[in-house]
């Protein structure tokens, strides 16, 4: 039986011992908010910081011009082409490329623009006019890109994308320019000499034609939209999503204290001389879970406010609890308790405190990495995707991301807290067992 | 003494650890009475802890009966634990609490009240002399400290039968004075007491029954006097153990 008196002075008695080890609890309150700034602020700048492509453009053509012109419109490049005052050359930038102080290198060849041209126009007259003789094709030099082999494939795809577009783009440009150009010597071979004479076919230029044809154009726009099954549509930042995500993995951290505290409990003799108490192992756990729910609580009100008042200070948006608090609350005690659960097995069946303090995090981080914490699941492996489902950081996460970006109620989010309780109830009964079972072993 | 009721009546407790093919308590059978202070001793590996275990609810034997003020030690512990003590030979004590706060918390957990608590806290702090200190974290204390602390937390609510269980190992000759002065006192108020010790010139000093323990079974039992006087070629409490128990290494 539950007695509220001895719940009370066990609450307090674990207070009292977290409060006097102010390293532990600053360390506990600081580092979590700590990790969230540092980890929303390199998840936003990643997607929006430039990528320095260096650039030397030997070609002094259309084709370096539109490649200056394209890569300008583009937020996440930045063409450098001179450093320190000084042009760029093809050694130099293999050079600072191979060293790893710049991650892309682009180098237009000499000639390319001329041969480009050259190039299209022999393929536009062999297609037009397949019985005349094919002229000797010009070598068009290939654009060569060098890059780091750090760069993650996002990255090399960005660059490799944007440079395929103005290849692209250049290719169809020359292509109907010399299409144009010789489409009134294409329709002449129908006609007569005397009609031509009296009629003589005007001379297209696309420039003439259609001067903005390739510059300003959007023939078929693409329009970006968030969709949810509840209807939502507030805009999902790197703040939205990571303060919540790197909130339950400071959370989790719980359990190395919460399941030290028990260790050190059993090692000092001290839970033994509860057990002679008139005290039940409810009661004593309850007072135990009680104390370190109220850590979280706090830890989660310091994350809290970091998300919505340090970080943006640093530019970006601040963190939008939402407009449930209720189920905020909801989603944010089930988590806890999902962790204290957790916290409590370990503690119960960890036999050292080294045991606990390597086993604790590293479950914690395959957790969190399996669960979608660290890397989102749609990105994850196809045979671990399905893993997520058993990670309880998964659940935590699911259900903010149901409230906070989906926009969900009470029945979107009541699978991820019910299953975040049975944890807690099935874990803390586990050690309830395991306990009871070596107690009563002689 | 006998016309009361017996306040520990265990008979015939056998217990024998898995894996272990010797039993750890074999068929012992014990009564204890009102204000008895009884010294429990015998070579390492004795039964001696395991009998303590039994005796405060925390092993249960796999035959046997234990009555503690006539209440049944299976059927209804929380009762028994109410009204036993237990001094561990571990300083079972919250290092980052003070003195205070770990009687406050020790004795909240035994149920009593604030005003109770806070004038039997102040009463025996006074009494084993760590009043002046009670505010210091037990980290800060010496080892006497923690032994008196250690023995404050399993008398704060006044038990009728407290078990010791080595409570003066590793202290000074001072502390271990005033632990045995305040024990035999608060025998005399008839707080009976189970006293386990390797230390038998204490056990003979304070203990008016003595019962010698080995191998599971209780092999000497009787006041210290009775029990070297009648034993030939035995001079005190030390010559009758050698010779109950035997002098060869148990460990």
């Amino acid at each position: 039986m539950m007695n509220g008196s001895k719940l009370l002075a066990s609450i307090a008695k674990e207070l009292l011992l977290l409060i006097r080890d102010r390293a532990g609890l600053v360390l506990l309150f600081v580092m979590p908010a700590f990790l969230v700034i540092v980890i929303t602020l390199i998840q936003d700048k990643v997607t929006t910081t430039n990528v320095d492509v260096l650039f030397v453009d030997n070609d002094k053509g259309a084709i370096g011009a539109e490649v200056r012109r394209l890569f300008g419109r583009i937020d996440t490049i930045r063409l450098v082409e001179q450093l320190e005052g000084n042009e760029l050359s093809a050694e130099t930038v293999h050079s600072l490329v191979a060293a790893g102080r710049y991650q892309f290198g682009v180098i237009l060849p000499k000639e390319l623009s001329e041969n480009a041209v050259e190039g299209a126009r022999q393929k536009v007259t062999q297609h037009l006019f397949p019985d005349r003789a094919p002229p000797s094709s010009p070598v068009i030099p290939e654009i060569l890109v060098w890059f780091d082999p750090t760069v993650h494939g996002s990255f090399r795809a960005a660059v490799r994308s944007a440079l395929d577009q103005v290849v692209k783009g250049v290719q169809a440009q020359l292509f109907v320019e010399h299409s144009l150009a010789l489409l009134p010597e294409k329709m002449s071979e129908g006609i007569n000499t005397q009609m031509m004479q009296a009629f003589p076919l005007p001379q297209l230029s696309v420039r003439e034609l259609l001067p903005q044809l390739f510059e300003e154009t959007v023939l078929i726009p693409v329009e970006e939209h968030f969709t949810t099954a509840m209807g939502f549509t507030r805009q999902p930042t790197a703040v939205q999503q990571n303060v919540p995500a790197w909130a339950i993995f400071g959370i989790f951290f719980i359990v190395v204290p919460l399941a030290g505290s028990l260790i050190k409990e059993r090692e000092s003799g001290t839970l033994l001389r509860l057990r002679v108490l008139p005290v039940s192992y409810l009661t004593f756990m309850s007072g135990k879970i009680a104390a370190y729910a109220f850590v979280c609580l706090i830890q989660f009100a310091v994350i809290l406010g970091a998300g919505m008042f340090i970080l943006p200070l640093f530019g970006v948006a601040a963190f939008d609890p939402g407009s449930e608090p209720l189920l905020f609350a909801l989603v944010l005690l089930s988590i806890i308790a999902a962790a204290c659960g957790y916290g409590i097995l370990l503690g119960t069946v960890g036999r050292t405190y080294e045991q606990i303090a390597v086993f604790g995090p590293v479950s914690i981080v395959i957790g969190a990495a399996i669960g979608g914490i660290m890397v989102p699941v749609y990105a994850l492996p196809d045979f671990l995707r399905p893993v997520c489902l058993i990670s309880p950081l998964y659940w935590g996460q699911s259900g903010f991301y149901d409230l906070l970006l989906r926009g969900g109620g009470l029945r979107a989010i009541l699978p991820e807290t019910l299953a975040l309780l049975t944890f807690c109830l099935g874990t803390t009964m586990i050690a309830w067992v395991y306990s009871a079972g070596k107690r009563k072993r002689p | 003494m006998t016309d009361n009721p017996p306040l520990l009546d265990g008979k015939d407790l056998f217990l024998t650890y898995a894996g272990c093919d010797a039993p750890a308590l074999n068929g012992i059978s014990l009564t204890l009475f009102p204000g008895e202070f009884c010294g429990l001793i015998g070579p390492n590996g004795a039964g001696k802890t395991t009998l303590i275990s039994v005796f405060t609810t925390l092993l249960r034997p796999q035959r046997g009966s234990l009555f503690i003020s006539g209440i049944d030690t299976w059927n209804n512990p929380e009762a028994v634990r109410s009204r036993i003590g237990l001094v561990p030979q571990d300083i079972a004590l919250y290092d980052r609490l003070t003195g205070s706060e770990n009687i406050t918390y020790f004795g909240r957990m035994y149920g009593l009240k604030r005003d109770l608590l806070e004038e039997r806290a102040k009463y025996y702090l006074d009494m084993f002399g760590l009043y002046d200190k009670r505010n210091r974290q037990v980290a800060a204390y010496s080892g006497g400290m923690k032994r008196r602390i250690n023995l404050i937390i399993g008398i704060i609510h006044e038990p009728e039968l407290l078990f010791l269980d080595e409570p003066t190992v590793g202290i000074d000759a001072q502390s271990r004075h005033l632990i045995m002065e305040k024990l035999a006192a608060l025998n005399d108020e008839r707080m009976a007491m189970v006293y386990t010790s390797h230390y038998l010139e204490e056990v003979q000093r304070l203990c008016r029954r003595v019962v010698i323990i080995d191998l599971g079974r209780i092999v000497a039992e009787g006041t210290p006097e009775n029990l070297v006087a009648q034993t030939e070629g035995c001079g005190d409490l030390a010559e009758l153990f050698l010779k109950k128990t035997g002098e060869h290494l148990r460990e």
